[in-house]
């Protein structure tokens, strides 16, 4: 009977302590989870931030195709801090005295003219086959993606430097016109 | 619509240096990012940081860059003439392969007090002291920018960037993938150029580039052949070459560069010299010339002929033009008719590696040019290798550097029957040692101080030490002040220290001849009135010591035929001042001017008593202006215009050497581009040079400059088509 007190206290001591236990890993991991997170917000900032730069002078050296509407609708699927940055540089800014608006991409794709896909977002290959038919310029970091023949526009890093790449098949099957000063500093593919 | 689209874009202050700082694009702000053009932008490197601050408004010097769009819509095609359009810069073609650049005076074609880089790697011919830009003419279309800083930069440059240094930079060959062909046909010019560039694995691109070149000849001026002779511009040229570039990844914040090419060519050049007469026997003379062997110039002193029957002389002495001999003493004037022809190769290696707040680059290369004309063939071989570190402290920005650099130069005799141009000894091997350290420093939140120290020592001229400081304060955020004091030299070339003449005078080498100082102040004020519309201003004194001159010790007597001596003096001293203005205005989206005027005076002060000037302070261009537009009428259409123009240049006044002295009237050249875009892989445009001038002349060069009264051309009118494939 004693034995049986003891044991039961014992658990509940055990029980809490593995409680405490996970919790105090949990704080330890979310901790470093943050760290990491912050870290790599850190040093991937300056790539970002030339990316968020780029997406805004697409605008200016892209000529979307006939109707064109009164104002420039960007639609990003990225990260919180990559969202700022591209509102940052955005915000406020006209292009041809059209004003440029920015929204997440929340699967409804009506009205973009470009979309921002940051690697590492989840996208099924389903998606991936309603945005070929968005009309909107397609651009992204993830790997290869003017390879398959649905990306228009690809961030491409190696070091310290970022590269754009362009698929000239693709963006000229949907009516878009690019301007030689930007032909003159990307990589072409076909 | 389909006119161009443009965003606003600053008008062109915010360019930064890449050569001296890479640019550190970890510090800048969206907006700066922002107001780059597009080329700049796809340029950028991140965290490779600097000798001096990255960015041009927060440099405490007078630089101008010139952007790889600004060289693409000049319609230039060569270096020397894209640098018609760095304000301060005087450029002058001396004919259609020679140049003579550069800056706030002393214009010459050796300008021995400047130094010009090509990715690392310096062009400077240590023998003569200058460039040769003809065996310098890489594809234009690779070269990413042109950095120029006027004024002393021998702190960190070290020796012979006495005056500025021109920084030739060439684009990465991860930005350059793919394959690219232009090909030039014009009235002056042809050029074929291609390009290819891939990857080679996940870290590493290569780019192969070359380019052929033909260029016509130019139109003789009214004072070719000594006025007696044969009107000739002899001036035409070729030359081929490829370069191979590889750029590796290494991780961890490491990258190298490797960067390896090899050219050939031939510059055409007429020059007089006077040699030695080989038949000194009169009957011989008789026999061979079918002339009495007369001391004619002797006997016209003598009162013993009239100065017609001189002239009349000297034309009959001409008859046969090819060969033309005109022996008026012991000496002959020889026409020399030359094809210089020139090949090198290098190989350059450069690592860098940025790791927080620290960066260093190791940089090694080996050069070696060959050059053969009718008096000389030279061989040089050099090895230069550079280690830099930089680091941040609380003390603020520090960059230290250490370099090595050994050239093995030899000068022979070659067709002349009797050489007149030799030097002793013939083969040398010189070395020079160079360290320096700088730091930049946060006074204030406004006020930032760059001090810095470079000392060399050259087996040549001894120990010298460089010191400069530099200050630069934010006035307001739209407006810059910088002020600068400098102290810098120029070690001497070896003809200085070792030419030995063999003609109607003889030299006198001068074993002790010591570097020439400079002692600078300079002062600058940049300011933005909007967005748009930029100034930057800046004035200079320049206090020249030391300055190379000749000394005539005894002058040539043509009476008696006795030749005269010449030594290299040490003491000649220029005080020089000047101030320089660039204006940028986007007046419009689709068009942006951009307008120089630059203002030099040069004042000889003490000299010798009977000298002659290596190169001249009358040569250099008083008043410069140029008028540049850009305009995108559509988004495939360009139409540009430039306009330069440049005042008169003095005459040399040399005391030793008649017949292609005489000033050089101004000009005001015209060039004309449009450009076409086709379709997203061709693009074909139309440049017209010079269009209002049939032909003009810039410069020629002073006989003691390139050994021999050399000629100089009328440059032409040129209409060219050029056509660019991208594939």
């Amino acid at each position: 009977m004693f034995s049986t007190l003891k044991m039961q206290i014992l658990r509940y001591v055990l029980r809490k302590a593995a409680l405490i236990i996970r919790f105090l890993l949990l704080m330890v991991a979310s901790g470093l989870v943050n760290q990491s997170v912050a870290y790599a917000d850190d040093t991937s900032s300056p790539l970002d931030d030339i990316k968020s730069v780029y997406i805004y002078n697409f605008l200016s050296f892209i000529d979307w195709p006939e109707p064109q509407d009164d104002h420039y609708q960007l639609c990003v699927m990225a990260k919180g801090s990559m969202y700022q940055r591209i509102y940052t540089v955005v915000n406020g800014e006209e292009v041809e005295g059209k004003p440029i608006r920015i929204r997440p991409l929340d699967g409804k794709l009506e009205g973009c003219h470009l979309i921002y896909w940051q690697e590492g977002m989840p996208i099924s290959s389903a998606e991936l086959g309603t945005l070929k038919n968005s009309k909107a310029l397609l651009v992204s970091d993830k790997n290869n993606f003017i390879s398959d023949g649905i990306g228009m526009v690809a961030f491409e890093t190696r070091g310290r430097k970022v590269r754009v790449a362009l698929n000239l098949t693709a963006i000229e099957d949907a009516g878009f016109k690019v301007s030689s000063k930007l032909l003159r500093v990307v990589r072409i593919e076909r | 619509m389909v006119y161009s689209r443009h965003i606003r874009k600053s008008a062109g202050v915010l360019i930064f240096l890449a050569s001296q700082c890479g640019f550190a694009a970890d510090n800048l702000s969206l907006e700066q990012l922002k107001s780059m053009p597009i080329e700049e932008l796809s340029a950028l490197e991140l965290g490779i940081a600097s000798k001096i601050p990255t960015k041009i408004e927060e440099t405490p010097a007078a630089v101008y860059v010139l952007t790889s769009e600004d060289i693409r819509r000049s319609g230039h095609s060569s270096v020397p003439e894209a640098l018609r359009m760095v304000p301060g810069l005087n450029v002058g073609a001396v004919s259609g392969n020679a140049w003579a650049i550069n800056s706030r005076g002393f214009q010459e074609t050796f300008s021995n007090k400047f130094l010009v880089l090509l990715d690392g790697r310096s062009l400077y011919n240590q023998t003569f002291g200058g460039v040769y830009w003809d065996m310098n003419d890489i594809r234009i279309e690779d070269i990413e920018r042109i950095e120029v800083i006027r004024g002393p930069g021998s702190a960190v440059w070290g020796a012979n960037a006495m005056n500025g240094v021109i920084n030739i930079i060439t684009r990465s060959s991860y930005n350059t993938l793919g394959g690219e062909a232009n090909v030039t046909v014009g009235n002056q010019r042809k050029e074929l150029g291609l390009r290819y560039g891939g990857e080679l694995d996940a870290d590493t691109t290569y780019r192969v580039s070359g380019k052929f070149q033909s260029t016509d000849q130019n139109s003789p001026t009214e004072f070719s052949g000594l006025r007696f002779k044969e009107k000739l511009s002899e001036d035409a040229s070729s030359q081929g070459r490829l370069n191979l570039r590889t750029d590796t990844d290494v991780g961890d914040g490491s990258s190298l560069m490797i960067d390896t090419g090899f050219f050939r060519g031939t510059s055409e050049q007429r020059m007089f010299v006077a040699e030695q007469n080989q038949i000194t026997d009169p009957a011989l003379y008789q026999q061979v010339r079918g002339q009495t062997l007369n001391n004619l110039f002797g006997l016209y002193q003598q009162g013993l002929i009239t100065a017609d029957q001189l002239g009349a002389s000297l034309i009959i002495s001409n008859e046969d033009p090819s060969t033309g001999w005109d022996c008026l003493t012991t000496h002959c004037t020889t026409d020399i008719r030359d094809e210089q022809r020139y090949e090198g190769a290098h190989i350059l290696g450069k690592w860098r590696q940025v790791s927080g707040d620290e960066w260093y680059s190791i940089q090694a290369y080996v050069d070696f040019v060959k050059r053969t004309e009718y008096q000389i063939e030279q061989h040089a071989l050099s090895l230069d290798i550079d280690v830099e570190k930089g680091w941040q402290s609380t003390l603020g920005e520090f960059a230290i550097g250490a370099g090595f650099r050994t050239v093995d130069d030899s000068i022979k005799p070659n067709r002349s029957t009797t050489p007149v141009l030799r030097l002793d000894p013939s083969q040398r091997r010189d070395n020079i040692l160079n360290f320096f350290i700088q730091n930049s420093y946060a006074v204030t939140e406004d006020l930032r101080l760059l001090t810095g120290v470079g000392y060399e020592y050259s087996s040549q001229s001894g120990s010298q030490w460089q010191p400069t400081v530099r200050g630069l304060w934010s006035v307001a955020p739209e407006t810059q002040l910088w002020s600068a004091m400098s102290f810098s030299s120029r070690t001497p070339s070896r003809i200085e220290t070792g030419a030995v003449a063999n003609s109607a005078y003889a030299i006198s080498p001068d074993k002790n001849h010591v570097e020439e100082q400079l002692t600078s102040f300079e002062l600058g004020l940049r300011h933005k009135f909007t967005d748009d519309f930029s100034v930057d201003l800046s004035g200079y004194r320049y206090w020249y010591r030391n300055l190379t001159s000749l000394v005539i010790v005894d002058p040539f007597d043509p009476v008696l035929s006795n030749p005269g001596l010449l030594t290299f003096g040490n003491d000649a001293n220029v005080d020089s001042y000047g101030a320089e203005l660039a204006v940028s205005w986007q007046v419009v989206p689709s068009w942006k001017l951009q307008a120089s005027y630059s203002w030099l005076s040069q004042k000889e002060g003490h000299l010798p008593a009977n000298y002659e000037s290596i190169i001249s302070a009358n040569k250099s261009a008083e008043h410069q202006w140029s008028l540049r537009s850009y305009w995108d009428v559509t988004q495939d259409l360009e139409l540009d215009v430039n306009l330069y123009y440049i005042s008169g240049l003095g005459a040399s006044n040399s005391q030793i050497l008649m017949g292609n002295e005489h000033p050089v009237d101004s000009y005001l050249r015209t060039d004309i581009r449009l450009g076409w875009q086709l379709s997203p892989h061709a693009e074909i445009s139309i440049i017209g040079q010079n269009l209002f001038d049939s032909t003009h002349e810039e410069f020629y060069s002073s006989p003691i400059n390139v050994g021999g009264v050399s000629e100089n051309t009328e440059i032409k009118r040129s209409i060219s088509a050029k056509l660019t494939l991208r594939f």
